[in-house]
Order: structure tokens, then sequence, then C-alpha cells
């Protein structure tokens, strides 16, 4: 018995692997180097089924990174001028308007002007490119739609907590704030999924500053806002965020589907 | 490498854009040449996986490319007939946010970009807002962008249309230095670029394919057919209303055509060599032959 075999009796086989190392003795086959069969498992491995790989397999800050440096000065500047209000709030406590509604008026200014950036610098041909990369185009579109809402988070936090200098009532302000934020963000999206191009929403966004400042200063419209229980609000803020969130899904894997389904230039 | 496309249907509605194609690509490069709605373009993204057939199947060395997914799309370089941008990158952003969609490390990227902006003639203008090119920069764009991952499987949609005739002749050099053991699906308007690039072709009428065959074979398929003869302008007016009429030239004489007919037209034409551009006129060129 040479080594080999008794290597073979060493392990307890049973009867099948046994009858197949017998059977593989009968033929020559030639040894593998390890280069061999690591060449051999890379160019198998391209033809083992792997539907859709996730976005989040691609870093998220790279997604961020080309969604960030690309925003034009318009842009940047509604964004200045939002943290502006933030340093104006901390400096006085703003008599004429009450820090609660300006936060209310401001809170979904930088998400909408996020979208509208994107949507007039985009070619809606683009997706047909961004289908036939590796990663699935919903999730990219999900994530870019994150990246707008986060974005929007931070730039607003500095100036809720400027206007929490003035404003005592904390969990009311945040609340009010974070329920606008995604209940106008989720009429947004319901815009993008209507339009082709930047102008619904941008309408939306001069509509929403104009008869905001215009409501919001009513007495009896800050009043309401101010004796809504925070039950009530963390109600309506649940509401929003779901909203947001179902639409948000939506909207992605529409423009997926509008290219899938034949709507982009047949 | 064999793409094999089997019984393929694509319908919009009451439209049946794409009608039982059967196909088998193996390395090399196939020019699809048709009409405007023959399904060029639908076949092209059933390809690439932009759309699902509704009848039939796409397979990759016997897989389901949509079973194969991002294994399949990382061998697939795809340019569109319009080319999408974001207007506000400039041209090494696009193509570098396009490397990271594909899969290519910052690293590969990086020099990839970079080779592929001096290929296509647009290193000096890398850091230019993509707003402001001419459509045939964007269509270098489109070409560089499908190369970024060094594809197995090229698909590209009027790739020549729009770039002048200088870059129309790089880009059919820079195509048959890929060429070699790609599967290569080319469809352009521009016969004669087809007729320099394309070993086979594909024509395709109705969503259905006609024929496919080699060049030079196709073009033998209508030797015998094609005359030329000069004639006065009112000869040439009711002479095409009776036969497929390819190139007209004025001459001093009156008019130089090109009659594609099975039978000999007129008395004074003569039989001539034909040209792949007499094959598209002969299979598309009207009802009367």
């Amino acid at each position: 018995m040479n080594k080999k075999e008794s290597n073979v009796s060493d392990l307890n086989l049973d009867k099948e692997e046994l009858k197949v190392i017998n059977f593989l003795k009968e033929y020559d086959v030639p040894a593998a180097s390890k280069n061999e069969i690591r060449e051999f498992c890379d160019t198998a491995g391209t033809y083992l089924p792997q539907r859709r790989v996730s976005v989040w397999e691609l870093r998220f800050w790279k997604i961020a990174f080309f969604e960030m440096s690309g925003k034009s000065p318009l842009f940047w500047m509604c964004c200045a001028v939002i943290l502006s209000i933030g340093a104006a709030l901390m400096q006085t406590a703003m008599s004429y308007f009450s820090p609660l509604m300006v936060m209310i008026l401001s809170a979904p200014v930088p998400f909408i002007a996020f979208i509208i950036d994107a949507l007039h610098y985009r070619d809606p041909n683009v997706v047909e490119l961004e289908m036939t990369c590796r990663y699935d185009v919903s999730q990219l579109y999900v994530a870019k739609l994150l990246i707008a809402m986060l974005f929007n988070i931070v730039i607003i936090l500095p100036v809720a907590f400027a206007a929490n200098s003035v404003y005592l009532d904390g969990w009311r302000l945040i609340l009010c704030v974070f329920t606008t934020m995604f209940f106008i963000g989720f009429i947004a999206l319901m815009l993008i999924g209507e339009a082709k191009n930047s102008l619904p929403l941008s309408a939306f966004l001069a509509l929403w500053i104009i008869t905001g400042a215009v409501v919001l200063r009513q007495p009896e419209v800050v009043e309401l806002f101010e004796n809504i229980s925070i039950a009530a609000l963390a109600i309506a803020f649940g509401v929003s965020l779901v909203l947001f969130t179902i639409k948000l899904i939506y909207a992605a894997q529409h423009m997926h589907l509008y290219a899938k389904t034949g709507g982009c230039n047949l | 490498m064999k793409l094999t496309i089997q019984n393929v249907m694509k319908t919009f509605g009451e439209k049946r854009a794409v009608n039982d194609v059967s196909l088998e690509l193996i390395s090399g490069v196939y020019g699809l040449l048709g009409p405007n709605g023959a399904g060029k373009t639908t076949l092209m993204k059933l390809i690439v996986d932009i759309l699902t057939p509704s009848a039939g199947r796409i397979t990759l060395d016997g897989v389901d490319i949509t079973e194969l997914g991002a294994a399949y799309r990382d061998k697939l370089g795809y340019m569109p007939q319009e080319i999408g941008v974001y207007k506000n990158f400039s041209a090494k952003k696009f193509l570098k946010y396009i490397a990271a969609l594909k899969g290519l490390s910052g690293r590969e990227a990086e020099s990839k970009v970079s080779e592929l902006l001096g290929l296509v003639g647009l290193k000096d203008v890398a850091n230019k807002r993509l707003g402001g090119f001419s459509g045939g920069m964007l269509r270098r764009i489109g070409i560089a962008q499908t190369l970024l991952n060094d594809p197995q499987i090229l698909i590209l949609d009027e790739p020549t249309a729009g770039l002048d005739p200088q870059e129309r002749i790089r880009f059919r050099n820079i195509l048959s230095e890929l060429s070699g053991n790609r599967i290569v699906l080319i469809s352009t308007h521009i016969v004669t670029d087809m007729e320099f690039i394309a070993g086979q072709i594909i024509l395709l009428k109705d969503g259905a394919v006609l024929r496919m065959d080699h060049t030079e074979n196709l073009i033998r398929t209508v030797e015998g057919k094609v005359w030329s003869a000069v004639l006065t302008h009112e000869q040439f007016n009711s002479i095409k209303q009776l036969y497929s009429i390819g190139n007209v030239m004025q001459r001093s004489d009156g008019m130089e055509v090109r009659i594609i007919s099975d039978k000999k037209p007129l008395e004074q034409a003569k039989p001539i060599q034909p040209i792949l551009e007499d094959v598209y006129t002969y299979y598309f060129g009207g009802t009367a032959k």
C-alpha cells in the first residue's frame, strides 16, 4: 500500500466516496498549480448567477462626493441663506417672526433646492448608461435622494439649535422641523414622478416660500402650532416619515422602470 | 464566448418592435442595418438588459443574461443613441462617475479615464463642463465611457452620428483595434462606415431579421441587379416611380443614376459592381425593384 492509499484508508470515508476515489484512479488527472486553479475559479466566478449588485457595496461617500461636488453656485447660495437665518436667530430673538415659524418655513428648502439642481443638470437618458453598470439603479437613486435628505438635515440642524437658543420648547421645534421636512419632501417626490424637468418643483418651492411667509405670520396660525400637543406632533412626524420613505422608494423605482418599460427614446 | 438571442420578441402595446429574432453572435464585429423604426435600438436595449423581452431569451454561453446580472454587465459596454450626461460634471468627473458605477477602483479609474480621454482626443477639455460640449464631443465621451471596463461585449447604437469625417476615421480605427476576441454589435445609418468596420451584417426590417451574412456575401446577392444610366430630368422623374434608386450624381450631360433592379431597367443602362449601399437600397429602398 503506497502512501496515498494509506492516507485514503485513514480517512473515515463512506462507500460512495471510496467508489468515486477508485473510479478516479483509473484516469490520469494532471495536477494543476495553485495559479491555474485560481485562474479557473476567477473565470468560472464571472459566470455565477449574481442578479443586481447592491449599491451599498459601492461606498456611500463616493456617491455623495459625486453628488455634492457638482452642485451649482445658486444651490450653495440657497444653503448660505438658510445658515444666515440661523446666525440671525442666534443674534436676535426675532420679534417680527416666530422662530418656530421661520424653522418650519426653511426646513425643507435645502432638500427641494438639491433636487431642483440635480434635475436641472441631469439628462434623462443618463439612466440608460447607469442601468448598464453593475449596481442596482433603483438603489442608486434611493441613495442619491437619501444624500439630499441627509444634507438637508445637516444644514437645518445647526439652524434648529440656533433657534432653540431663543425658542425654549425644543421638542416642539425639532418635531415641527422634521415633520415639515419629510412631508414637504414627500410632496416634492410626488412632483418628480410627474415632471420631466425642474420647473414644477421650482414653482412649488417659490409657492411654499411665498404662501408660507404670509400664512405663518398670521397670529392664529402661530398660536395653533404653539398649542398642538407633543403627542399629536409625534404622530404627524411618524406619518410624514412613513409617507416620505414609501415615496422615496417608489420614486427611485419609477426612474428605473421608466427606462425598463420603454419610456426612454425608443 | 457566445451571445445567443433566442426567439426574442418585444411589444409596446399593439406595436411589435422586435419580432421573433434569433441570432448567434461570437467574437467579431456585426453591423445592424435597417431603416428607421426597424427595431435596431429596441434590439440593442434588449441585449444590454435595459428592456425585458416580451418573449424569448438572451443567453451568454448558455446562461440567461438576467440571471448573470452584474456578471454580465461587467462584460458589457453600451453606447446609446442619445448620450445622457450630467451637464454640470466635467468630462473627467463624468467618466470617473461611470467608472465607479462599473466597479473600477479609484486608481484604476484614474488611469483608465486619462487613457481614454487621450484616445478620443478630449484630454485638453477634460476639466470642462459637459454642458458646453458639442454633439460630436458628447459622442466621443460616449465612446470613452463604453470602454472604461475593457468590455468583452460592445453594443454601439449610432456611434458615428454627429462625428466629422476625421473623427469617424479615428473611431473606425479604434474599433478595428478593439474588435479582436470581442463581440461588437454596431448600428449606423452611415453604410460606408459599416463596410469598413463590420465583418457580418444583420439586416433588420419591421423588427425581424431579414438576412445575416458576411458583407461580401451580401454584396454578392445584388450582383447583376445594380445598373448605371445617364438620364435627363424627365427620364429620372419617371424612372424613380418604377425602381429603387441608389446614388444620383449631377453631370454636365444629365444625371448619373444607380438603379437597383432585377431586370435591365433601360436600354442605355449598364451593369455595375455593387457596393454595400446598393444592398441597403435593394432590401430597404422601396417596393419597386
